[in-house]
């Protein structure tokens, strides 16, 4: 109880947070400055560094670009947004706009000084690329990482590279030639290098501490939902349980039921498993699946052996049918609690057999109307060129045995 | 059962058991329900325990948990190799087949749930108490599943494959007969029918160069 209800420092309080559990598509980033541009984005269905990028050229230019932020944080009540998901073309959007907003001012404004403008939105474009390929960027792509491709991750990191350099050249040198380029990339290179060289340690630590309390967390959040998960049903069925203490049916049912369900929680549906991996859309799986509703609706047990598994089809599934009706029949006439089935898959042929110790029957004096044995059994097996038998003596208890010849046993066909 | 031998199981005093399982309702559980059909001489909760009590009492059937603290069942067997005439029946609420083969080819006499009924439980015990091996229709069904799981080619073939016969017997074992009733539906004795089961468990205990043994390495049991 006490473990469920900690509180978790996600969602709740902060609706502008990133829940890290689920990889919405749009969504409102962190806030860098104000969020401003984390909101734009999310209105417009652009990334955020695009948008941050834009707003940096906006305010080389001139200073239009702070004035506009700030204009928009005094106004705008941005935690209304319902975001969009990003994409390239509002990307591409954002970008034209800028320049044109840029180029229009370029007129009317002397402030607007093009050596200062097209560096910085080389850099700032530059950046948003890297930002937006490395995951430090709030877009749809970096919540779910597996769909960013490797190759246009590169030509992107690329991409902004040469953005950068391109940006830095410009500034520096004004004139766009080779050599510029050239001492430009070695000037970058040599200054990057000292800074990892004086930072390189203290960002490695910082990593490390981030990726243990992100460890932390993780573990956190896996014991809150193994204890969310056990509360939701173990506890609850032990609360049910006590409740019902008078009523044997009930408590065993529950009991079952939960045991169940547990077990497929625990070991992922495959504990039951012998030779053979539990196929999901397989026998194994389909007769268990079978065996735990028809334990359910009639409150019985059922000891369920299985060897073998083998693909379902609709012969298949017919036989499955068939010995459910059987199940059913045993748990309504039989008397007993306490029932059995058998099923084998060999190389040719599937048998199945359902088994109680109860009080049996005279199978000539079946009643017309008892249409189960004979319809749904019989009829049901030899109908997809399967073979069904009942043997049954009053007091002797009942059988129920159904085979069907299949082409390939014991492994996927 | 006849009335005859429900009553004299209730004035027996019955094969002396040791129950070792580290869950104490359920020990506790046991031992209530096998009280007056059997002689209940010592309970244990963990592996040493378990060791220090069956060396102290020599019982003629150990109940044995598949998990326990400081070890597992095979452990406990393992540190009463030396003893004499002591029979080891596994008791698992695990249905994983490692678990149940693994304390089997370690020398435990049988296997059975613990969804058991105490009838059948009390069986159990009296069956392994006289030598006989336990096959729950869950354990029948894993051998099964072992042994065809593909045609043996080795230099042991009596050790690699089951008889027609033993597969009869563990197939209605599987589907939930009693030694009485297989016994009944292949008309053969009682005798036979143990004895057949008994081969099945030394197979399954002494093969070691068969597709069980690859099968069991597959599956990390050995």
């Amino acid at each position: 109880m006490t473990l469920a209800s900690a509180p978790r420092p996600t969602a709740g309080t902060d609706p502008l947070r990133r829940n890290q559990t689920e990889p919405v598509a749009g969504e409102v980033p962190e806030p860098l400055v104000l969020g401003v541009a984390g909101a734009v984005a999310a209105r417009w269905g652009a990334s955020a560094p695009v948008v941050r990028a834009a707003f940096v050229v906006l305010s080389v230019a001139g200073g239009f670009g702070a004035l506009l932020y700030l204009g928009l944080a005094a106004l705008w009540r941005h935690r209304d947004v319902a975001p969009l998901a990003p994409t390239g073309a509002r990307d591409g959007g954002v970008a034209l706009v800028t320049a044109g907003v840029v180029w229009e001012l370029g007129f009317w404004w002397p402030g607007v000084r093009p050596e200062l403008v097209i560096p910085v939105g080389l850099v700032a474009m530059g950046v948003a690329l890297g930002w937006r390929s490395g995951g430090i960027g709030d877009d749809a792509e970096s919540a779910n990482p597996t769909k960013v491709r490797l190759s246009s991750l590169l030509i992107r990191v690329a991409a902004g590279l040469v953005l950068c350099i391109g940006g830095l050249a410009v500034f520096v040198g004004q004139r766009v030639d080779f050599g510029t380029l050239r001492d430009t990339a070695i000037a970058l290179a040599v200054a990057l290098g000292g800074v990892a060289l004086v930072l390189g340690p203290s960002v490695i630590r910082f990593g490390r501490s981030f990726s243990a309390e992100r460890d932390q967390r993780i573990r956190v959040q896996e014991r809150a939902a193994v204890a969310a998960h056990l509360h939701d049903s173990v506890l609850q069925t032990l609360t049910l349980i006590q409740k019902r203490a008078a009523d044997p049916a009930a408590t065993a049912s529950l009991a079952r039921h939960q045991e169940r369900s547990l077990r497929r929680w625990l070991y992922g549906g495959a504990e039951l498993d012998g030779v053979f991996a539990v196929a999901p859309d397989g026998w194994r799986a389909a007769a268990e699946q079978m065996v735990g509703e028809v334990e359910d609706l009639h409150a019985v047990a059922i000891e369920l052996v299985m060897v073998g598994d083998g693909q379902l089809n609709a012969r298949v599934t017919a036989v499955l049918a068939a010995a459910r009706e059987a199940l059913v029949n045993a748990a309504k006439f039989s008397g007993v609690m306490h029932l059995s089935m058998y099923c084998e898959w060999s190389h040719d042929q599937l048998t199945v057999f359902v088994r109680d110790r109860g009080k049996g029957f005279d199978l000539d004096l079946v009643d017309a109307d008892r249409r189960g044995i004979r319809d749904s059994i019989i009829g049901r097996t030899r109908g997809v060129g399967g073979t069904a038998q009942v043997r049954t003596a009053l007091g002797e208890g009942t059988e129920v045995e159904l085979r069907l010849p299949v082409r390939t046993g014991g492994r996927r066909d | 059962m006849t009335d005859a031998s429900v009553a004299a199981t209730n004035t027996w005093a019955g094969p002396r058991v040791v129950v070792v399982d580290d869950h104490a309702l359920f020990r506790a559980g046991v031992v209530a329900e096998l009280a007056d059909r059997v002689h209940v001489v010592g309970t244990a909760h963990d592996v040493a325990s378990a060791i220090e009590v069956i060396t102290a009492v020599v019982p003629d059937v150990v109940l044995l948990d598949v998990h326990l603290p400081g070890g597992d069942g095979a452990s406990v067997m393992a540190g009463c190799v030396g003893l004499d005439g002591v029979r080891f029946l596994a008791l698992s609420v695990s249905d994983s087949a490692d678990d149940v083969i693994a304390l089997v080819r370690a020398g435990a006499r049988g296997y059975v749930t613990k969804s058991i009924t105490a009838d059948d439980l009390c069986d159990a015990v009296t069956r392994v108490a006289a030598g006989d091996a336990v096959f729950s229709p869950r354990l029948a069904g894993f051998v099964l599943d072992a042994f065809s799981a593909a045609p043996a080619s080795s230099a042991d073939p009596e050790l690699d494959q089951l008889t027609a016969r033993e597969g009869e017997v563990l197939r209605l074992l599987a589907r939930g007969y009693a030694y009485k009733e297989i016994a009944r539906e292949l008309t053969i004795s009682i005798k036979t029918v143990e004895s057949h089961a008994s081969a099945v468990l030394r197979k399954l205990q002494l093969s070691s160069r068969n597709e069980l043994s690859r099968w069991a390495s597959e599956r990390r049991l050995i």
